[in-house]
C-alpha cells in the first residue's frame, strides 16, 4: 500500500486512464477527490463500492475543465476541506479529430488547449499553493507520445502534450524548493475510448511497431503513476516517462 | 486577534522580520521577499483569512500597503 494515508486529486476519473488511476490509488490506500465532468449514477455506485472495499474515502468533484471559474470553484471546495493535498494527477484530456492543421479552426485548437493544457496549469497552480504550505507533494501529468509525433494531423493535440512536457520541467524547477515533485507520463497506444475513435488500420500498424507487440492497458499507465506519486519516487522530478510498450 | 494583527503576523512569519520593518516594505526589498517568499506570504495570508487569492492579486501584491488594499477591495477584509 504505497499511498496509504495520502490524499489525491485525480482528474478525468470517470473513464479510461483516469479511472484506472483512481482505482489503483484506492487500492494503494489513497483517499480521492475524483474530478469528473458530470454526474454518473453507475460510476458513483462503483466508486462508493471501491471506497468501502479499500477503506478510504472518494469524493466526486464536478467541473468542466474548459471553464476556468468551475475549476476555481471546484478547487476551492477541496481546499476548504483543510485536508492535505498530497497528490495531483492531471489525467483528463480530449483528443482532436484526425484532421490537418490547415483544416482546423483556431477556435477548435483553443478549445482543446483549454482542457489539455490550461486546465492542467490552473489545477497545478491551485494545488501547488497548498503543497507549498505542506512543503511536500507530487504532481503527475498525463502527456502522450504524440508530443514527439512526426506524422500529419491532430496538430493541436500533439502541441498540447508537448506543452505539458515543457510545463513539467518548468513546474518541477519552480516547485522543487518546496519539496514538490512534478513528473509526466507519456502513454503510447492504450485501450481507451480515445483509441477506439482512431482508424483501426493505423492502430494495428502502430501496435505492430511496439516492441511488446501489444496495445497497453490503462492499468499499465496507472501503475507508473502510482510509483511517481509515491515516496518510492522521492528523488524523481522533472521527468517525462514513456509508457508505450517500446514504441 | 484583529485582522491587522493577522496580516502583520503573516508578513513577519513569512519574512522573519519584526513589525517595525513592515511600513513601506516592498517586494524584493529584502532577501526573503523573493518569488519563493512571495508564495509563502500568499499561503500565510490565505490561511490567516481563509481565502483563495486570485492569480492577478498575487501578482499585484507588491508591497505591505498594497496587500492591505487588495484584501480590503477584493476579499472584504477590513483593517
Amino acid at each position: 500500500m504505497r499511498l496509504q494515508g495520502k490524499n489525491a486529486i485525480v482528474t478525468g476519473a470517470r473513464t479510461g486512464i483516469g479511472r484506472a488511476i483512481a482505482e489503483r490509488f484506492a487500492r494503494e490506500g489513497a483517499n480521492l477527490w475524483a474530478i469528473v465532468h458530470r454526474e454518473d449514477a453507475e460510476w458513483l455506485l462503483a466508486m462508493e463500492a471501491l471506497a468501502a472495499e479499500c477503506d478510504i474515502w472518494i469524493k466526486p468533484v464536478y467541473m468542466d475543465l474548459s471553464d476556468e471559474e468551475q475549476i476555481k470553484q471546484g478547487m476551492q471546495t477541496i481546499i476548504r476541506e483543510k485536508e492535505s493535498i498530497d497528490i495531483l494527477v492531471n489525467a483528463a484530456g480530449v483528443l482532436s479529430p484526425k484532421r490537418l492543421f490547415t483544416m482546423t479552426s483556431l477556435a477548435d485548437m483553443r478549445q482543446l488547449m483549454d482542457v489539455n493544457y490550461f486546465a492542467t496549469v490552473l489545477l497545478s497552480q491551485l494545488a501547488a499553493r497548498v503543497m507549498m504550505r505542506q512543503k511536500s507533494g507530487s504532481i503527475v501529468h498525463i502527456s502522450s507520445v504524440s508530443a514527439w509525433a512526426g506524422d500529419s494531423a491532430q496538430l493541436e493535440y500533439a502541441v498540447s502534450k508537448a506543452a505539458i512536457n515543457c510545463a513539467t520541467k518548468k513546474m518541477a524547477a519552480e516547485l522543487g524548493a518546496y519539496g514538490i515533485r512534478v513528473n509526466a507520463i507519456a502513454p503510447g497506444l492504450i485501450e481507451t475510448k480515445m483509441l477506439a475513435a482512431e482508424d483501426s488500420e493505423d492502430v494495428e500498424q502502430l501496435r505492430e511497431q511496439t516492441m511488446l507487440k501489444r496495445i497497453g492497458k490503462p492499468e499499465d499507465v496507472a501503475s507508473m503513476v502510482a510509483y511517481l506519486a509515491s515516496d518510492e519516487a522521492a528523488y524523481v522530478t522533472g521527468q517525462v516517462i514513456r509508457v508505450d510498450g517500446g514504441l | 486577534m484583529t485582522n491587522l494583527e493577522k496580516y502583520n503576523k503573516a508578513f513577519c512569519e513569512s519574512f522573519e522580520i519584526g513589525e517595525e520593518q513592515l511600513a513601506g516594505l516592498q517586494y524584493q526589498q529584502i532577501e526573503l521577499w523573493d518569488s519563493v517568499g512571495h508564495m509563502t506570504l500568499v499561503a500565510n495570508l490565505e490561511d490567516a483569512f481563509d481565502i483563495m487569492m486570485e492569480t492577478d492579486d498575487i501578482i499585484d501584491l507588491s508591497s505591505y500597503e498594497k496587500g492591505k488594499e487588495i484584501l480590503t477591495n477584493n476579499y472584504n477584509i477590513e483593517f
